[in-house]
């Protein structure tokens, strides 16, 4: 029942959206969103019958009805200083307000002809050819409700775009605020990225909140790594408390290419993060790095696959977890290596560290494996702090809150060392120590 | 300075201290000898506040209080050291982090400033040669993937820079090379004054070759069965431990 009122407060959503089109509506992108619209319809959410949901209950989510935000923000966000959120030289930066972009808060002067960023309503507007070539970069996506959500309401957010042997660009910085008023918004950003042979480029994708209400984040990245072209995607997931935040992040690498992704979680009532990534061509490789830290009632779910297509390809997994108070965490991790893939190497890891006796941790990892010459490895672990060092920290004089906070802190800080960005790197330990105090640990 | 009464300690419901007494002043090292299993390392982790150990009997007077009042930071911030003898590995905290915070903690609760990083680094590299530590354990995870021996220094480097007033070494000897050996016991020799006292806990007689004890404490069984000077450590050495367990009856320790 719940889902039938959810799917159809969502087909409201969208029959007010096409009016609001004028031409547009008759051009492949509108009628791409229509496809998803249908799928939607027959599928239906997933509940917690649905294997790959059954750790999260979608019920709340569901219950909550969603409205499109308008493009004049409730709000008036001209005074917002968008540099406190993440400052870095020279970057490139696109801010959205409630899913809408906002070009005054925006600066693209550092834009070249190697590096295009756009958003992506004025791409779809001129190019839109271009953005049909860019979405659905892993066929599983399609089957994927809250993708199909996304692609429905395919308008807002960016496309990035590297030229062939473009390296040492300033990162781009994809900031996407909300207001977090009174009616709880539906916000469905799509990022586009394309890098060409032999280029590199950062992508900071970042969420975060002004105020306390809920709203609903539906977010899709996906990522085009072509021959020898290196992509790092980081992804500073901070919204509000009251927020629902699910999203996919799709990648497809190319022969030597590499494609890494740093989540950070640290906001958020319910969050589903999915990574689906294949390695395409031989000697691609990508790295998944992940951290985690509910608190409170917090709900964090991540899904990822990594799907090994070729032969000798790498891939790198790290998720942690530190989870208090009464918060869950799900780790799900599954490694698919095609019969054609052999040489695959492919490792992975999820740790978590439980601060609180209510909390809770569902880690699973999955390997499903075709080939025979792979090397696999993986390893989970659910523990507390060590009492060894605890007391090893507290017989150097450092009061057990310190030493709680200091192996809180190292446990959770590997996943910063793995970011290349040295101001990213302050954010996210100023983040980590902000989250440590506010648990009362520290 | 330090003054242990009758002290009973039991593990998991298993008395391992079963009334140790004990009396150090100011400016002496004592060496607690003992065959394994006798309580010596109980008998460390007592004194630095271990939750693993349980008092069921017995005080300790450090400095006019009674330790065991203390959480094991507070007695650190009193100036009681403990030099493990299996120093703990702390992945992702740096050796000089770790240090700061240490060397901070006491000096805030003793209302002092902290060190800043530049004073700090410079009181580091000057302890450190005590030690004759290669530099770049400093940035290293504490402990995480040095040697036996690296260990131990570390241990020593901890408590050249906290400068405490009571330190027990916890089989510091154990694990060492005749060169670490030295260094270590050099160290400790560099830091020992009249205004501090130095606990020594070893198996072996060796160590006393280099860290020479004003008294020494034979452990048996939970209780000290023998005191005497330095000679009785060697004379441990040639009558093995055998000998003093045939000593029944406890001694009252003299010094």
């Amino acid at each position: 029942m719940k889902q039938d009122k959810a799917l159809q407060t969502f087909r409201t959503s969208f029959e007010e959206f096409e009016k609001g089109l004028n031409g547009e509506y008759s051009s492949p992108v509108h009628a791409r969103r229509r496809d998803a619209m249908k799928r939607l319809s027959e599928t239906g959410f997933p509940t917690l019958r649905d294997e790959e949901w059954r750790y999260t209950n979608l019920a709340a989510l569901l219950e909550t009805e969603y409205v499109r935000p308008t493009q004049k923000a409730a709000v008036d966000f001209s005074a917002v200083d968008t540099k406190r959120f993440l400052d870095i030289d020279q970057m490139l930066r696109l801010v959205f307000i409630d899913g809408v972009y906002a070009p005054e808060l925006s600066d693209l002067s550092t834009a070249s002809g190697k590096l295009r960023v756009q958003d992506l309503a004025t791409v779809i507007n001129e190019q839109p050819d271009e953005v049909l070539s860019l979405t659905g970069a892993v066929d599983e996506g399609a089957q994927h409700p809250f993708t199909m959500l996304n692609d429905a309401f395919t308008e807002q957010g960016a496309l990035i775009h590297v030229g062939q042997g473009a390296a040492e660009l300033p990162p781009v910085h994809l900031l996407f605020l909300a207001s977090g008023g009174a009616k709880p918004l539906l916000i469905t950003p799509r990022i586009l990225i394309r890098a060409e042979a032999n280029s590199e480029i950062d992508v900071i994708e970042q969420y975060a909140a002004l105020g306390d209400g809920a709203y609903f984040t539906n977010a899709v990245v996906e990522s085009h790594v072509a021959e020898n072209a290196h992509v790092h995607h980081y992804k500073i997931q901070e919204e509000g408390p009251a927020a629902y935040h699910v999203a996919a992040s799709y990648a497809r690498v190319a022969r030597s290419g590499s494609y890494s992704n740093h989540y950070f979680g640290f906001g958020a009532r319910l969050l589903r993060n999915n990574l689906h990534l294949v390695l395409d061509d031989e000697a691609a490789e990508c790295t998944m790095n992940g951290l985690f830290m509910p608190m409170a009632k917090q709900h964090m779910d991540h899904h990822t696959v990594i799907d090994h297509a070729k032969p000798h390809c790498n891939s790198h997994e790290l998720y942690k977890g530190l989870l208090f108070d009464e918060a869950r965490g799900v780790f799900s991790g599954k490694i698919i290596v095609r019969q054609d893939a052999q040489k695959t190497d492919a490792k992975q890891s999820n740790n978590n560290l439980l601060l609180s006796e209510n909390a809770l941790v569902d880690t699973k990892p999955q390997l499903e494996i075709w080939a025979d010459d792979v090397k696999c490895t993986h390893g989970a672990t659910i523990g507390r702090l060590d009492d060894d060092a605890m007391f090893y920290l507290r017989s150097r004089g450092l009061p057990k809150e310190q030493a709680h906070s200091v192996l809180a802190y190292a446990f959770a800080s590997e996943l910063v060392s793995h970011v290349r960005l040295e101001p990213l790197r302050q954010h996210l330990d100023d983040a980590i120590h902000r989250r440590l105090e506010r648990s009362g640990i520290e | 300075m330090l003054e242990i009464r009758n002290l009973h300690a039991e593990v998991e419901g298993k008395e391992i201290l079963k009334g140790v007494n004990l009396k150090v002043e100011a400016g002496e090292i004592h060496a607690i000898m003992g065959p394994n299993g006798s309580g010596k390392s109980t008998l460390a982790g007592v004194l630095a506040g271990r939750e693993l150990y349980e008092v069921t009997e017995g005080e300790v007077i450090y400095k006019g209080q009674n330790l065991l009042d203390l959480s094991p930071e507070e007695r650190a911030c009193e100036g009681m050291f403990l030099a493990f003898q299996y120093p703990v590995e702390i992945p992702g905290v740096s050796n000089t982090y770790f240090l700061k915070a240490a060397l901070n903690a006491i000096r805030k609760y003793h209302g002092l400033e902290e060190l800043d990083a530049v004073d700090f680094l410079a009181l580091v590299k000057e302890k450190m040669q005590l030690v004759e530590m290669k530099p770049e354990l400093l940035n290293r995870p504490v402990n995480e993937g040095f040697s036996g021996g690296e260990k131990k220094r570390n241990e020593i480097l901890q408590m050249a820079v906290l400068n405490p007033t009571l330190s027990v070494l916890d089989e510091t000897d154990s694990g060492l090379d005749i060169d670490a050996l030295r260094i270590v016991a050099n160290g400790v020799n560099k830091l020992h004054s009249p205004e501090n006292a130095t606990i020594v806990v070893t198996h072996y007689q060796r160590l006393l070759n280099y860290i020479v004890p004003d008294r020494v404490h034979v452990l048996v069984d939970g209780r000290i069965v023998k005191s005497g000077d330095k000679d009785l450590a060697f004379h441990l050495e040639e009558q093995g431990y055998d000998w003093a367990r045939d000593l029944h009856e406890p001694v009252e320790n003299e010094s």
